[in-house]
């Protein structure tokens, strides 16, 4: 190997003409650009979350503001009930005709409640 | 650029040559691992990018879910002053009238019918409003 085509070797290793720079320069662009798309996606993921959970939150909290006076009624109607009926063990061995004349008259009186809008 | 022959071994990379490197492909190799190395480097400074991207977000997620639960502790809160506590005080009411509770208790009927007649006045209120 002669001293010229060695100089023509160490031109052509040396130049950085194998070297496509321009698109080096675009590949690390397009790697800018895919973490700004990143955080762009991101910042509309955590809206949307943000969206999703204060609506579900809203719904949520709204059903247990109209289902509350309900359950919680039936619990104390429950516990009335329960006191009026342990109640009755005053009458003594007549509790049982009582507690039977009571749901009589509460059938009669539904009956009569209903009778009125026939 | 043209690359220049350097000696009859060197021409081609074929099957008639007598082995050995093709300084051509050598130059590429080299080229490739160059830019390579320069792309995995910027690839690693886009990883901590991502990182910081998500740090953020779980910050801001972990934040959000924090004030969504203040914000169900109040509601609880809001629910238990509002209309259990009543609703309780209507039925102790009822209970202390003995064998009269099922009487009595229509009173926690009509706070129960008040109730849910105040809550759709409300709502159709803010509808109304809103809309």
């Amino acid at each position: 190997m002669s001293g010229a085509e060695t100089g023509d070797l160490e031109d052509e290793y040396t130049d950085g003409g194998s070297v496509a720079w321009g698109k080096v320069a675009g590949g690390i662009a397009g790697i800018g650009l895919s973490v700004i798309g990143y955080t762009y996606a991101s910042g509309i993921g955590l809206v949307r979350d943000g969206a999703t959970a204060f609506v579900d939150g809203l719904g949520s909290f709204y059903a247990t503001v109209v289902s509350t006076p309900f359950t919680a009624g039936a619990e104390q109607f429950d516990r009335a009930a329960q006191t009026a009926a342990d109640g009755l063990a005053v009458f003594g061995p007549a509790a049982f005709p009582v507690s039977v004349l009571i749901a009589v008259a509460m059938m009669l009186l539904l009956l009569w409640g209903v009778d009125r809008y026939a | 650029m043209p690359r220049q022959p350097v000696g009859p071994d060197e021409t081609s990379g074929s099957d008639g040559d007598s082995g050995g490197l093709v300084e051509s492909r050598v130059r590429e190799i080299v080229a490739g691992m160059f830019v390579g190395g320069i792309l995995s480097v910027v690839g690693m400074f886009a990883g901590f990018g991502i990182d910081i991207v998500d740090t953020v977000r779980s910050s801001l997620t972990s934040a959000g879910s924090g004030i969504a639960s203040e914000a169900a502790s109040i509601g609880d809160l809001f629910v238990d002053v509002v209309i259990v506590t009543p609703l309780e005080g209507a039925g102790d009411l009822a209970v202390s009238t003995w064998i009269f509770a099922p009487i009595s208790s229509a009173l926690v009927f009509a706070l129960v019918a008040a109730m849910s007649a105040g809550i759709i006045y409300g709502t159709w209120r803010l509808v109304v409003i809103v809309t």
